[in-house]
C-alpha cells in the first residue's frame, strides 16, 4: 500500500511539474508581450475597435495606413456633421491589412461608406515584421486574422508565433519596463480616440530644404497591391456599402505619391464607378496652413491639420454621399457625447503638456 | 610518395580555409556598391560610420521619425552628386539608399546621370538584369541597382536593398 502510495505521489509531482511547465508560457505570455501605451501607440489602434464596435454603429469606416489615423477625426464629424464612424488605420497598413480589416470589420458591422487611402498601394511585398506585429497582434481571433497573418508575414516569420506570441516575445524579459507589468492583467487606457491617434506638436513644414523625390522605377502600380483594391471593391460591392478612395493632402519626399500612380488610380476609380478624392491639390480650400498644420515637417497633419480636413471632408461625406445625420438617435448620442469628450479632454491635456515643455 | 600527398592534402585544406575565411569575411559586400570620387565605398547594410566618419560633412541633412514611434531616425545626407539615406537597424544606423543626383559621380560600372540608354546598357554588358516599367533593376547580394531613364538617357541611379 505504502509503495503504492509513493509511485502515486510521484506521478502527480511529474504531472503537476509537466502542467505547470507547460502554462508557463501562457502565464508569461501576457507580461512579455508589448503593450504599446507610452511607446509606440499604434499597436493599440486594432483592440481598441471591437469595444467601440460594440457600443455603436459606424456609418463610415475609414480604412488605410498612418495617413488615416492621423488625418481625420470622429469627434469632429460628429460633432459638425452627426456623422458616426471610426478608423481602422495601423502604421505602415499595407493594401492586404486593408483588406483584411475590412473583412474584419464586416463580422460586427455594415457601414454606409468605407474609405481607404491609397498611398499604402505604392507597396507590393510585405515590408517590416514590426508593423505586421502592430496591425494584426490586436485583432481578434478568426478565420479572417489567420489569413491575414499568412497574407501579410515577411519571409523570416513564423505563423506559430502570431497563434503563441510567447514563442516571439520570450526574448523581451530583459526589456521589460513598468508599463508591461502594469498592463499584464490589467485594462490598457484607450489611446486613440475612434482610432484617431492625436498629435499637438507644431513642427513646420520645410519645402526648401526638402530633397526631391527619388525619380519613379515603377509607373504602374504593384499587381499584388492592386489585386488586393480589386478585392476591395468586389467585396463593397456585394455588401452595398460605397468604397471611396482619398489620397491624404500630404506628400513627403520619402513616402511620394506620383503624379503616374495618380492618374492609375483615377482611371481606377473611372472604371469601377467610384469616387477619388486626391486633398493634395485642395490645401487652400481645405484651409490648411503647413507652417502649423503639421506635427511632423508634413509628413503627417496634427490635430489641427486633422480637424480642418474632417470639417471638410464631412460635408462632402453629407452631400455627395448622403451619409446621415444622426444626432437624433439618443442612443447614438449618449455613445458619441461621451467620445467627444474624451476628445477635447485629451487634446487640452496634451496642449498643456506641450507647453509645459516649450 | 605518401608524404607528398599529405603535404598536398594540407596545403588543400589550408587553401580551403582561407577561401572559406575570405568569402565570409565579405559575405554582403560582392553586391552593388558605390565609391565616391575620393575613393570611399559606400555599401548598402554598411553601419553610417562610412558617411559621418569617411564622407565629412554634408551639404545638407534631413531627418524624420518613421511611422509607428520606433526608437530612432531617418536620415538622409546630402551631398555633391549623391545622397545616402540611412535607417536604424538591429546593428546600429545602417545604408539603406544611395542615390545619384548628378554627372559629378558615376557608379564603378561607368554608368552616369544624363548618359545615353545605349552606353548605360553597354556600360552594364554582362550583368543580369531585369526591366521594370521600362527601367532597369540589376540585383545581387541583396542589393539592388536601379537605373531610371527619361527620354532615352539615365534620369536616375539608385541603390537600395532587395
Amino acid at each position: 500500500m505504502k509503495t503504492i502510495n509513493i509511485k502515486f505521489i510521484r506521478a502527480l509531482c511529474m504531472i503537476l511539474a509537466l502542467l505547470i511547465l507547460a502554462a508557463l508560457p501562457a502565464m508569461l505570455t501576457p507580461i512579455l508581450v508589448p503593450k504599446y501605451v507610452t511607446v509606440s501607440k499604434e499597436g493599440s489602434l486594432t483592440e481598441e475597435y471591437y469595444a467601440a464596435a460594440k457600443e455603436v454603429g459606424h456609418d463610415v469606416i475609414f480604412i488605410g495606413d498612418c495617413e488615416i489615423y492621423e488625418s481625420f477625426v470622429p469627434a469632429v464629424l460628429w460633432e459638425e456633421y452627426g456623422i458616426s464612424s471610426y478608423l481602422r488605420g495601423n502604421a505602415q497598413q499595407l493594401v492586404w491589412h486593408s483588406y483584411y480589416m475590412l473583412e474584419d470589420t464586416l463580422r460586427y458591422e455594415t457601414p454606409k461608406a468605407v474609405v481607404f487611402n491609397v498611398l499604402a498601394l505604392m507597396y507590393g511585398e510585405p515590408q517590416k515584421e514590426a508593423y505586421n506585429r502592430m496591425a494584426l497582434d490586436g485583432m481578434e481571433w478568426s478565420s479572417v486574422k489567420a489569413e491575414a497573418i499568412k497574407a501579410s508575414m515577411t519571409e523570416e516569420e513564423d505563423f506559430l508565433t502570431y497563434l503563441f506570441p510567447f514563442f516571439r516575445y520570450h526574448s523581451r524579459w530583459s526589456e521589460l519596463t513598468r508599463e508591461d507589468l502594469t498592463y499584464a492583467f490589467r485594462e490598457k487606457p484607450t489611446v486613440s480616440d475612434s482610432g484617431y491617434l492625436m498629435q499637438t506638436a507644431v513642427e513646420p513644414e520645410d519645402l526648401a530644404n526638402q530633397p526631391t523625390p527619388s525619380p519613379l522605377l515603377d509607373p504602374n502600380l504593384p499587381e499584388t497591391a492592386m489585386g488586393y483594391l480589386d478585392r476591395m471593391t468586389a467585396l463593397c460591392k456585394e455588401k452595398g456599402i460605397e468604397l471611396i478612395l482619398i489620397k491624404a493632402p500630404t506628400n513627403y519626399f520619402r513616402y511620394h505619391w506620383y503624379d503616374e500612380w495618380d492618374a492609375q488610380i483615377v482611371d481606377y476609380a473611372a472604371t469601377h464607378g467610384l469616387a477619388y478624392y486626391n486633398f493634395m491639390d485642395e490645401k487652400e480650400a481645405i484651409g490648411l496652413d503647413m507652417s502649423k498644420d503639421t506635427y511632423d515637417a508634413g509628413i503627417h497633419l496634427n490635430v489641427y491639420g486633422a480637424e480642418k480636413l474632417s470639417r471638410y471632408f464631412g460635408a462632402i461625406l453629407r452631400d455627395i454621399h448622403e451619409i446621415p445625420d444622426r444626432r437624433s438617435d439618443d442612443a447614438a448620442c449618449d455613445v458619441w457625447r461621451s467620445r467627444v469628450i474624451t476628445y477635447h479632454a485629451r487634446k487640452a491635456d496634451m496642449e498643456a503638456q506641450n507647453q509645459k515643455q516649450s | 610518395m605518401k608524404h607528398s600527398i599529405r603535404i598536398f592534402a594540407g596545403l588543400l585544406a589550408v587553401l580551403t580555409l582561407a577561401l572559406c575565411l575570405i568569402a565570409c569575411s565579405s559575405g554582403g559586400k560582392d553586391g552593388y556598391y558605390f565609391q565616391t570620387n575620393s575613393g570611399v565605398k559606400i555599401v548598402i547594410g554598411d553601419t553610417d560610420e562610412v558617411v559621418t566618419a569617411q564622407l565629412g560633412t554634408p551639404i545638407s541633412e534631413t531627418s524624420s521619425a518613421s511611422c509607428g514611434g520606433f526608437e530612432g531616425k531617418d536620415y538622409v545626407y546630402t551631398y555633391k552628386g549623391f545622397r545616402v539615406s540611412t535607417t536604424p537597424a538591429k546593428n546600429g544606423q545602417i545604408v539603406c539608399k544611395i542615390e545619384l543626383t548628378d554627372d559629378s559621380v558615376k557608379t564603378p560600372e561607368g554608368v552616369y546621370i544624363g548618359m545615353s540608354r545605349t552606353d548605360a546598357e553597354a556600360a552594364m554588358k554582362g550583368k543580369t538584369g531585369e526591366s521594370v516599367g521600362g527601367n532597369l533593376v540589376y540585383t545581387a547580394d541583396g542589393v539592388k541597382l536601379q537605373i531610371v531613364f527619361r527620354d532615352n538617357s539615365v534620369a536616375g541611379i539608385l541603390y537600395v536593398a532587395q
